[in-house]
């Protein structure tokens, strides 16, 4: 196996560490945003949730962190070799990176209506208010949303037949 | 006129040469699943690309790509 094609092993390992670790760091948000804040369990069970979730969403920062890193010193790496630099950002690759952040933008754009929806339309057509988002958790939750369809729509535009 | 794709005759001008997909892919400066799309006719390569495979096989580019018309 080449430079490049190891390289470009190590890269898609990277992005998928990443993915993997924000995909739980966004799925522990969502569970604490639905059975804690909105109270969607009752007793032991929101008690136990309320105390495994701030450990737990602290890990997944701390491996998507680890995963940034590696991330950044691989693009380091990359610098001191332009030829094998634009070996593994031929392209191709170039284009998968467009389409990724195409698709991000417009789930962006569709998690923001949903959220608008549950904030104001709920309110004004159902006379009920939607779950309760609070700033702190739905800033992060945007962001990691944001990654989370960009890396996935990356590897998969990427994906080999 | 129907629309055409890029077809290629990559695979035969490799097992010709008898070299692999990750060899053309180091000879040219890409990745070698970028050298599977195209073979497959999942990715159409700029002509800067595609003139850098015709040379490696030293072929004229019109016997390695062709217009498809299906």
């Amino acid at each position: 196996m080449n430079q490049i094609e190891k390289m470009n092993r190590f890269r898609k390992n990277l992005l998928k560490g990443i993915l993997w670790a924000s995909g739980i760091w966004v799925a522990l948000l969502v569970v604490w945003i639905l059975f804690v804040i909105n109270r969607a369990a009752q007793g032991a069970a929101l008690a136990r949730l309320a105390r495994l979730i701030p450990g737990a969403v602290m890990i997944s920062a701390l491996l998507v962190l680890f995963f940034l890193l590696r991330y950044w010193r691989y693009k380091w790496t990359l610098r001191r070799n332009p030829a094998l630099r634009s070996a593994l950002d031929d392209e191709r690759v170039s284009l998968s990176w467009l389409k990724a952040y195409r698709f991000a933008f417009f789930t962006l754009v569709a998690f923001h209506v949903l959220f608008l929806l549950n904030g104001s339309f709920f309110q004004l057509i159902f006379r009920r208010p939607g779950i309760h988002l609070p700033a702190f958790a739905q800033y992060p939750l945007t962001l990691l949303l944001a990654v989370l369809s960009c890396l996935g729509s990356f590897l998969h535009y990427s994906r080999e037949a | 006129m129907g629309k055409a794709g890029l077809g290629n005759h990559l695979k035969v001008h490799r097992a010709r040469k008898d070299i692999t997909q990750e060899d053309l892919a180091e000879l040219v400066g890409v990745t070698r699943p970028t050298i599977n799309f195209i073979e497959n006719g999942r990715f159409v390569p700029s002509a800067l690309l595609a003139l850098k495979i015709a040379r490696v096989f030293g072929v004229p580019f019109e016997e390695v790509f062709f217009l498809d018309d299906k």
